[in-house]
């Protein structure tokens, strides 16, 4: 395979450095200028289950990786890329090679220098058997192999056109964990201390249940364009306590145990923008909407009826406005309105109409009803199962499970069952396919990614079960290409066909976080395009 | 007395087995196949069900595995948690610090409370009061009690931390909570202690040499009443190690309650068992001590 | 929970209840009994849930103001009643029943089986409860059986050892041995004369006891090891509407003080029928 040189795509590069500036838009706040020093302390709702990036999977965990670890690209604000560890790339012009030109003035925080060998490293560490298999089956799915050309020079070779490439190389997935680690590490899949990265902190210590503790990199010069400064971080040390009680957050926020919250439920918001010694900032994520999945394997949602009769029988509206007080924004769609590919012309289709969901739940059958209310149809309840892994519980969404099981049981007699349970009860239900429900949403940059999960007969979690050759080619289509005009409106085909043909799916909100400071705390902000809270880089401390 | 002592410690290590035993046994009488039940909810591989037939010997007889087990537990080897991927002793010894900082706190606490009430408390109202109180604390649910504690002390007044185990303003309240009705139950023994001692004919002849009430109560009726009291002390022990697993929820403390928490409801089940034995072993001490202490503050019973 | 009052002083130390608390204490159980046969005649349906009527205050019209979910606060506390204390009796029911079959075993049988009884009620008995279940539970699994019978299991051996120590006694007394030289069959002599002199004193341990399973049982469901939401069960709604206590306390104290207003009455009932009892026979 020759390498050739793509002028277009070095320019897309230019483009985008100048097009970023400040994408980590720091919240407007009373901490002054930036100043060095101090530490900071930060209640997080989630503790991630790894430290390991390469294992990343809660979008929660997200802004503790980028302390630790970088990526070659980074996003702008609007969903295109920017060089971090890479200074910049070239396409060959069938789009089956990428070509990566790396900083050389990186090094990892255990002393390995960063180069062609380490990307190689990172990725052929997935060819591992059980390390990710996920990744390896989806995110690198179309990779053939990487090529070390110079220290300075990488080229990934693909067995065909893979516009998500670039969206893995910017993900914590595809961030750079020096190989010594990768070779040594004992704990390699946990991660923690053992795993080193080339980010502006190092991962110090961790207290399972408790806290996580990062100490500034003073050798720290390689960030981002668009991350606001250069050189070292702004603070001395910041540690994460793991607070999964929102109210318990909040109060350690207002009592001044620590100093920025995330995760503020709808309840407490007029608590903090009440106190004007506290500020609060709110950022949408990207990637898929927070919906149910209805699995269609088996009955009773393998009738369409009752998956569109269930969509009618919750009132979305009000029941976003009970659980979150009107501070959710509601979905429409499986991918969130930040996405360039949401289509807007599905809001209001569907959904919210109980005489509609009867009707439909009556001509399918279900038109006898047991002694608790619940519909039946041949002696069996209309019973369907949600499993939701504790881990992954964020928001409240257990509440909101349980607000959509009373509305669903109101307005047309379906009985939602919803269990809560770790992390290995929900892998073996979802694995031996004993549920109904599958609540999900994905923080990917890049929605194509999420879909590509979620709705490809081949996904990983695709838990619906449908197997739909159009809907395949529809998102081999979305991959491949590199015009965003044609991916628009192929994943708007996706979009008509999930939620409005079939009815695979109820979009319920559009995730979104929230963080809370003091004021005295400056540079607060969301990653751009990820719309997650930013790492601690940006951070400093008033005085 | 040196008699006395060894036929205690005989006793305390006949217990010990019987917890181990028993545990051992609850475990093969678990539903299911055992290297399921010593898995759990952790990650499943052939590898893994592999290592966990060869560290528990379940390819050998059944007395092999028991003794191995029994053996392997004496030199405090206590498995693996394969739901956590590390071994058990590791699991546990992170979470017993805090958890024995809570115990003891919280022991002090109740004990001195139950101290100052069964004394000051002499008067007929008082008394009344004081009854009424133990009675409400010892049948409310602990954590009904670090509720209100938290909802006035932390978020009213913002005092105490509301949650966590840094520096010991976080212990203030989980210890309290667990404390109060600790107190409660003492007050009542240590009372009725008292009450009794003072119509003891010695108390009689003190009052007689002139000894004031308050001297004659804290001298030798204290004494005479911390008899029932010390008896108590194997309940005590009960009452805090079962506490804690309730108030480590109620104020998101780690510790060992947490550890058995999470351990039971994914069937941890190496841990659970190790937590078990680990009960048993402290509650054997506690309760040798308990003897002791008896005859310390008895001298009659030495001679027997 | 562990911190009710330790088994053998509780019958060394009672404390004599005045009158005016054994009437409150009655009136309380009674509408908590009338909560658990028939509670349609108090409260309405406690899964309805009013999405735009959330965490609201008490008012007139929700005494007990409304949840997370809109529910009213009252109308689950009197259907918890049903699931609080069903599974306290049935728990209860299990420790008594096991608990005489076993006690007359060891205290009837070879001493040598007796001593291995008796040990093993003493190791149980002196054992944290909360383990004793939380291993049970461990191994069964979590549910509402699972839970009856671990707290059943739990705080048998107290039963045990009353109704063995009860049957020595009454295997002593003069009529007894009296039976035995007349020739009684072994049977004849349990039904006849020791089961019902052994039975006296159960009533009113169960009654304390109930008390004390009330209280476990609430503590394991706040656990969440017990029934599973929806249900209104006391101890889940406490632990549901903790994540809301500096917004709306009503919502977790509120389910809270039924659990402690009901085993405030079975304590002091059972302590004054103790002390009656007791009475009777000095």
């Amino acid at each position: 395979m020759r390498r050739t040189r793509s002028a277009a795509a070095l320019a897309a590069v230019v483009l985008a450095l100048t097009a970023a500036c400040s994408p980590g838009e720091p919240a407007a706040s009373g901490a002054g200028q930036p100043v060095s020093g101090g530490s900071l302390t930060w209640a997080v709702e989630t503790e991630p289950i790894t430290f390991n990036p390469h294992q990343y999977a809660q979008a929660k965990a997200r802004l503790l990786v980028w302390n630790t670890f970088e990526a070659l690209l980074t996003h702008d604000d609007k969903g295109g890329h920017l060089p971090w560890l890479a200074t910049g790339y070239e396409t060959s012009p069938d789009g089956r090679t990428y070509t990566f030109k790396l900083r050389t003035d990186v090094s990892f925080t255990d002393g390995t220098r960063f180069d062609a060998a380490a990307v190689k490293a990172n990725v052929d560490q997935f060819a591992v058997e059980g390390y990710n298999p996920t990744v390896a089956a989806v995110q690198l799915r179309n990779l053939d192999r990487v090529e070390v050309i110079d220290p300075a020079t990488v080229a990934f070779h693909l067995e065909r056109p893979d516009v998500l490439l670039l969206d893995f190389l910017s993900s914590p997935q595809g961030a750079q964990v020096s190989p010594k680690s990768l070779k040594e590490a004992k704990n390699l899949k946990a991660g923690g201390p053992e795993l080193a990265g080339t980010g502006p902190f190092v991962l110090d210590r961790y207290t399972a249940g408790q806290e996580v503790h990062f100490t500034r990199n003073p050798a720290y010069q390689w960030a981002p364009a668009n991350a606001g400064h250069t050189g070292p971080a702004y603070l001395d040390e910041i540690t994460y306590r793991f607070l999964k009680e929102p109210s318990v957050r909040v109060g350690a926020l207002t009592s001044g145990q620590v100093q920025v919250i995330e995760g503020v439920p709808a309840t407490d918001e007029a608590l903090i923008t009440g106190n004007d010694r506290l500020t609060f900032a709110r950022g949408l994520n990207s990637g898929s909407a927070y919906s149910y999945y209805f699995n269609t394997a088996h009955a009773p949602f393998d009738d369409i009826r009752v998956r569109r009769a269930f969509r009618e029988a919750v009132d979305v509206d009000a029941v976003l406005q009970g659980v979150y007080r009107g501070s959710a924004t509601r979905a429409w769609s499986v991918i969130g309105p930040t996405s360039p590919f949401y289509d807007k012309s599905l809001e209001k289709t569907y959904g919210g109409d109980a005489a509609e969901a009867n009707r439909l739940l009556d001509e399918a059958g279900w038109t006898t009803r047991d002694a608790d209310g619940f519909r039946t149809k041949d002696g069996k309840r209309l019973t369907v199962r949600l499993v939701q892994s504790a881990p992954f519980v964020r928001d409240r969404r257990d509440v909101l499970a349980q607000a959509v099981q009373a509305a669903v049981k109101q307005s047309a007699g379906i009985d939602l069952n919803v269990a809560l349970v770790d992390q290995g009860a929900a892998t073996q239900a979802l694995a031996d396919g004993a549920y109904e429900v599958f609540d999900n949403s994905r923080a990917d940059t890049d929605a194509g990614a999420a879909l590509n999960l979620l709705l490809h007969s081949a996904g990983a979690i695709n838990r619906t079960g449908v197997k739909d050759p159009e809907l395949d080619r529809l998102l081999e289509e979305g991959q491949a290409s590199t015009d965003q005009a044609a991916r628009n409106g192929t994943y708007q085909r996706v979009q008509r066909l999930t939620v409005t043909d079939q009815a695979l799916i109820l979009p319920l909100y559009a995730p979104a976080d929230q963080v809370a400071a003091a004021a005295t705390v400056g540079g607060l902000g969301f990653e751009p395009t990820a719309g997650v809270p930013g790492s601690a880089y940006h951070l400093w401390l008033g005085k | 007395m040196i008699g006395a002592v060894a036929r205690r410690a005989g006793s305390g290590l006949v217990v010990l087995w019987a917890a181990a035993t028993a545990a051992y046994l609850a475990l093969l009488a678990a539903p299911g196949d055992v290297v399921d039940s010593i898995i759990g909810d952790g990650a499943d591989s052939p590898q893994i069900r592999a290592q966990i037939i060869a560290e528990w010997h379940l390819d050998r007889p059944a007395v092999v595995q028991y003794l191995d087990y029994l053996w392997r537990a004496a030199q405090g080897d206590l498995g693996r948690s394969y739901l956590l991927q590390r071994p058990v002793r590791d699991v546990i010894g992170d979470q017993l610090a805090p958890t024995v900082r809570l115990a003891v706190a919280a022991a002090v606490f109740g004990v001195v409370l139950a101290l100052i009430l069964a004394v000051v408390t002499r008067g007929r109202w008082a008394r009344r009061v004081s009854s009424t109180a133990e009675l409400v604390l010892v049948s409310t649910p602990p954590f009904l009690i670090g509720i209100v504690l938290l909802s006035v002390f932390s978020f009213r007044f913002g005092m105490f931390p509301v949650s966590g185990d840094r520096g010991w303003a976080a212990l203030v309240l989980p210890a309290v909570t667990l404390g109060l009705p600790i107190a409660g139950v003492l007050t009542q023994v240590l009372r009725d202690g008292l009450d009794r001692a003072l119509d003891e004919p010695f108390a009689v002849t003190a009052r007689a040499r002139g000894l004031t009430e308050r001297s004659v109560l804290v001298r030798h009726g204290l004494r005479h009443s911390l008899l029932p009291a010390v008896s108590l002390l194997g309940w005590l022990f009960g009452a805090l190690i079962g506490g804690s697993v309730i108030i480590e929820q109620v104020f998101g403390r780690p510790g060992l309650g947490q550890v058995t928490l999470q351990a039971v409801s994914g069937s941890d089940m190496p841990v659970v068992l190790a937590v078990v034995v680990l009960a048993a072993a402290a509650f054997v001490v506690v309760n040798t001590a308990a003897d002791l202490a008896y005859l310390i503050i008895d001298p009659r019973l030495r001679r027997s | 929970m562990t911190v009710a009052m330790p088994r053998l002083t509780a019958r060394r130390f009672a404390l004599r209840p005045p009158r005016p608390p054994i009437a409150a204490a009655t009136v309380v159980l009674g509408l908590a009994l009338t909560a658990v046969a028939w509670p349609s005649l108090f409260a309405a349906d406690p899964l309805a849930a009013d999405p735009l009527h959330v965490l609201e205050a008490p008012s007139a019209a929700h005494w007990f103001g409304t949840d997370q979910l809109g529910r009213d606060v009252f109308d689950r506390v009197v259907h918890g009643a049903r699931h609080s204390l069903s599974i306290g009796v049935a728990a209860t029911v299990i420790a008594v029943g096991a608990g005489i079959l076993l006690g007359l075993l060891a205290g009837l049988t070879h001493r040598a089986a007796d001593e291995v009884l008796s040990r093993g009620f003493d190791a149980l008995a002196a054992f944290p409860l909360v383990l004793l279940a939380l291993l049970f539970i461990a191994i069964a699994g979590t549910g509402t059986v699972s839970l009856i019978v671990a707290i059943g299991i739990a705080t048998l051996p107290h039963h045990a050892r009353v109704v063995r120590a009860q049957t020595l006694v009454v295997r002593q007394a003069p009529y007894v041995t009296h039976a035995v030289a007349f020739g009684a069959s072994r049977t004849r002599l349990v039904l006849r004369h020791v089961l019902p002199n052994v039975l006296g004193p159960i009533p009113v341990l169960a009654m304390i006891g109930l008390g004390e399973a009330v209280l476990i049982a609430a503590g394991l469901s706040f656990l969440g090891l017990g029934p599973q939401p929806p249900s209104p069960e006391w101890g889940a709604m406490l632990s549901e509407g903790r994540g809301y206590l500096h917004i709306a306390w009503w919502a977790s104290v509120l389910p809270g003080c039924a659990v402690t207003a009901t085993v405030i009455s079975l304590t002091v009932i059972g302590r004054h029928l103790q002390n009656r009892f007791e009475g009777r026979h000095q």
